[in-house]
């Protein structure tokens, strides 16, 4: 045959899942040359192929990975980056004896990684922290994590109540199993804030502020037996209150609950076990500020641009005695005293995963991630060493089995004191992939170039205010959303 | 110009293990090294289970699936222009690489399209429920699936099982919405199509139809090296194939006489509002662009421009699509595979496309020389 081209670009297409919530889409990345693109995985048993609008978007967010090293806001190469984060953890540690360290994963990491981040953590004599301890230390013996039933249980449900959840925003795929579950006779009913498109699979809509959930589900508790289901949201902003209340009413009822969860890996956090610091995201800040927590390790975790109040977690940072990021994409905003140790895209790592359904699934990267980075660091401590990570895999394995034969039930629990504001704020404990990856810009990005000034006019996407007093705030595209917006402005 | 042989693998592990004697394996393990890209899809487990790969070498071959029917691909996508690339595809796949021709988006120069003959495919995921519930097979003991004379019929280490699609489809499961009512069965507008309809029973063999000089010459070359051989068909098998492909063509007519026509001959207000209806749970997620193989503008895209705020019955986005796939909707069906809220789109683009092919005669994905009757301005009087 004639000519070839020149340059060969190769083509790899990867089996991989998606990151933007815990329901861990299955899809195909396609690496193309410089190119990354991504296919459906229409075989996937958890997606059947499908994504939402994160899973179409992953290209965009796989280009924006770190590429740089940074110590103290300066460029630095990656094996200075390494030395400089051995240097201060082995100089804090000396001087704090290893206590007031805490390692921050919020999940989107492999189960590899969260185990090596743990033996990590032990060797220096830090705590670790999901962002979601403090349910497990207010509501103990909760299944929470715990719920193997996998999405099936929603289109087998006869009476299924939605609380706070926007499920066509939120987690579309678990949409799609509402509809199913419609068109089986299912009796949906949602209590919140107005919600796109509840009214095409809800039978009974109870409108209410955030503040009032409490209430409406203390009365509903009456109406709800065996065959009910709750779904909610489970993540670094939700209600304990609410959480708290649901686990009561199933303990009582017999009803369950199936929490959806923010990040990647979050299931996993718990069957790993690795948070053993039982605390709030807030409360985790607070300790920064006051000089409680002094080194923090944060790892994938974006929140200099997510948290609620940048400017607060930055200036917690900033106060640390030692901050190190290792992180695969690039933060809008770093404080100068961070050392910045970039971490491969999370499709291009290899390692298991336990998606919200109970689900322990395989990445079909082939580089490790974390495990690597720590081992590099730790060389510089004279700690004991990671292990290898065939001996992570087992681990995982073996914690995976034994957390899910560990078939625990609801247990009454005291319920927290809600705290949700009244006043002029939105109080909506809504969030969604781009929001929890500061992304509430991208929606709107998509109306192309000429009309995204326009749009931030007329738009009221992301609005942050007063978040210190623990709210999520919405963002939204279009005029369906505005209703939502309207209820509470 | 069209020759017809039957064909099959020289290499002993393919003719035997392959699908129909291994002949497209051979084929394109003869084309490594002309293409700067030879395109499959391998399987990564059970046969439900699969990727696209660009082999390298011959030991790439080895696991290549021949049939695509239960992996429903997109393959088009995986063409790269100026790229030249050997590639396998199913018909719907071939028509779309037309269409992208026609936007400049491929070169027909570059490509080589081995074609397979299809007489529809399956979802994977609905298709291992229904493997469970209807054949009570488990996935991993499925070796190899077919459509023969009206039957799905899914092979065991050593057992086939068959069952009516006519059955299948009427309980939910069988061939996804818009294989059932497809009409293009043998690729014509490939270099070559491959399949396994007219070849005798257990023959191993691949009936193979070469429908250009650049697909006789990869033939002929793939002989040379000893990787293929090849022989006349009977003539009889050449009519059997023929009548299945004509059962096959009246089977998606009756289907599109079920699943379209009644909503064509609804009043123009009842069908607005049928699909309005259908439109309603759309979140806009963009899904439906981003699989379709035939909407991929890139830079200023005008759906993507489309006021999310609008207040128009249908979303300006799914108007601009509909109007613009009138006349490049192939009917693959990736839209409603992979939409989040389970929207029939491709039942709504085919409602255009078919409404406008009826009128026009024009249809899309045939070859890359016609021009769009919209795009020439010469629609019939009166339409
Ligand atoms: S964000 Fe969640 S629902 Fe969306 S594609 Fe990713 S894993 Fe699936
Ligand atoms: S509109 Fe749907 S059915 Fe038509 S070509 Fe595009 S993806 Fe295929
Ligand atoms: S895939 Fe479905 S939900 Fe997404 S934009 Fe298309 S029609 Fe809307």
């Amino acid at each position: 045959m004639s000519h070839r081209c020149q340059e060969v670009i190769s083509l790899k297409v990867i089996d991989s899942h998606c990151p933007g919530c815990s329901i861990l889409c299955g899809l195909h990345i396609i690496e193309d040359g410089d190119e990354i693109d991504i296919d459906f995985q229409k075989y996937c048993p958890i997606n059947s192929g499908k994504l939402c609008k994160f899973g179409i978007d992953l290209p965009a967010i796989y280009k924006n990975c770190v590429e740089t090293c940074m110590v103290d806001g300066e460029l630095v190469c990656k094996d200075e980056c390494i030395s400089a984060a051995s240097r201060a953890l082995k100089s804090w540690s000396s001087r704090s004896k290893g206590k007031n360290g805490l390692v921050l994963c919020l999940g989107d990491a492999t189960n590899e990684e969260l185990l090596s981040l743990k033996d990590f953590a032990n060797a220096l004599g830090m705590k670790c922290s999901s962002g979601l301890g403090h349910f497990v230390g207010n509501i103990t013996n909760v299944p929470l994590f715990h719920d193997f039933t996998g999405f099936d249980i929603i289109e087998n449900s006869k009476n299924i109540i939605l609380i706070s959840l926007d499920p066509y925003y939120q987690y579309p795929l678990v949409a799609r199993k509402l509809q199913m579950a419609k068109e089986r006779g299912s009796c949906i009913s949602s209590i919140g804030p107005e919600g796109s498109h509840l009214e095409t699979i809800c039978e009974n809509i109870d409108l209410c502020r955030p503040n009032e959930v409490l209430k409406r589900l203390r009365e509903l508790s009456q109406h709800v037996d065996r065959f009910s289901l709750f779904i909610t949201q489970l993540g670094i902003y939700a209600d304990p209150s609410i959480v708290a209340e649901i686990n009561n009413i199933c303990s009582r009822t017999s009803s369950r609950v199936k929490y959806l969860k923010d990040y990647a890996n979050s299931e996993a956090s718990l069957a790993m076990g690795f948070d053993n610091y039982g605390k709030s995201i807030d409360e985790i800040v607070s300790e920064m500020e006051s000089g409680v927590i002094t080194a923090l390790i944060l790892v994938e975790s974006p929140l200099f641009d997510t948290y609620l109040d940048n400017d607060r977690f930055m200036k917690a940072c900033e106060k640390l005695d030692t901050l190190v990021v290792i992180q695969s994409s690039m933060p809008k905003n770093l404080p100068s005293n961070a050392v910045l140790v970039p971490l491969e895209a999370f499709y291009r790592r290899k390692g298991t995963l336990i998606n919200v359904c109970g689900r322990f699934i395989s990445m079909g990267g082939d580089l490790e991630g974390t495990p690597d980075v720590l081992r590099k660091i730790m060389a510089g401590l004279s700690s004991a060493p990671i292990g290898s990570f065939l001996d992570l895999t087992k681990r995982s394995r073996e914690a995976y089995d034994s957390w899910s034969a560990n078939n625990i039930g609801y247990e009454i629990v005291s319920v927290p004191e809600h705290n949700a504001l009244e006043g002029e704020n939105i109080h909506l404990y809504v969030t969604n992939p781009y929001l929890l990856r500061g992304m509430g810009h991208q929606l709107v990005k998509r109306v192309g170039d000429r009309l995204y000034p326009e749009m931030l006019k007329k738009e009221r996407y992301v609005v942050k205010q007063r978040v210190a007093d623990g709210v999520v705030l919405s963002y939204q595209r279009d005029r369906r959303f505005k209703g939502i917006m309207g209820l509470y402005e | 110009m069209s020759e017809c042989f039957w064909g099959w693998s020289m290499r002993e592990d393919l003719r035997k293990n392959g699908e129909s004697g291994g002949f497209v394996s051979s084929l394109i393990e003869s084309l490594i090294g002309d293409y700067d890209r030879v395109i499959s899809v391998r399987k990564t487990g059970t046969v439900f289970e699969g990727k696209v790969v660009d082999l390298k070498d011959s030991s790439d071959v080895k696991g290549i699936q021949g049939a695509l029917h239960s992996l429903c691909i997109n393959m088009s996508a995986y063409i790269k222009k100026g790229m030249r690339t050997a590639i396998v595809l199913k018909p719907c796949d071939a028509k779309a690489v037309i269409e992208n021709m026609k936007r400049n988006h491929v070169d027909r120069g570059d490509v080589l399209l081995i074609g397979l003959n299809c007489g529809g495919t399956l979802s994977p995921v609905n298709t291992m429920k229904m493997l469970d519930v209807e054949y009570e097979l488990r996935p991993d003991e499925v070796v190899k699936e077919e459509i023969s004379k009206g039957n799905l019929i899914f092979f065991t280490e050593d057992n086939e099982f068959s069952k009516s699609i006519d059955e299948l489809e009427e309980s939910g499961y069988g061939r996804r919405e818009s294989c059932r009512y497809c009409n293009y069965k043998i690729p014509s507008v490939c270099d070559i199509a491959c399949g396994n309809w007219g070849t005798p029973a257990g023959g191993k063999v691949t009936f193979v139809e070469i429908f250009t000089q650049k697909g006789e010459q990869a033939v002929r070359s793939a002989v040379e090296m000893g990787f293929v051989s090849v022989e006349a068909p009977s003539e009889k098998l050449v009519m059997v194939r023929s009548k299945i492909n004509s059962s096959m063509k009246k089977l998606a007519r009756s289907w599109k006489g079920k699943v379209l026509d009644p909503i064509m001959e609804l009043s123009p207000i009842d069908r607005l509002n049928y699909i309005t209806n259908t439109l309603s749970p759309c979140i806009g997620c963009y899904a439906c662009r981003k699989a379709c193989p035939v909407c991929n503008c890139t830079g200023d895209c005008k759906c993507l421009q489309m006021d999310p705020d609008d207040v128009l019955p249908i979303p300006q986005y799914h108007a601009v699509r509909l109007l613009h796939l009138m006349e490049s909707c192939i009917g693959c069906g990736n839209c409603t595979d992979v939409c989040p809220v389970d929207i029939p789109l491709a039942r709504l683009h085919q409602l255009f496309a078919k409404a406008y092919e009826d009128r026009t005669g024009y249809k899309p994905g045939m070859s890359a020389d016609d021009v769009p009757p919209l795009s020439r301005g010469d629609i019939p009087e009166g339409h």
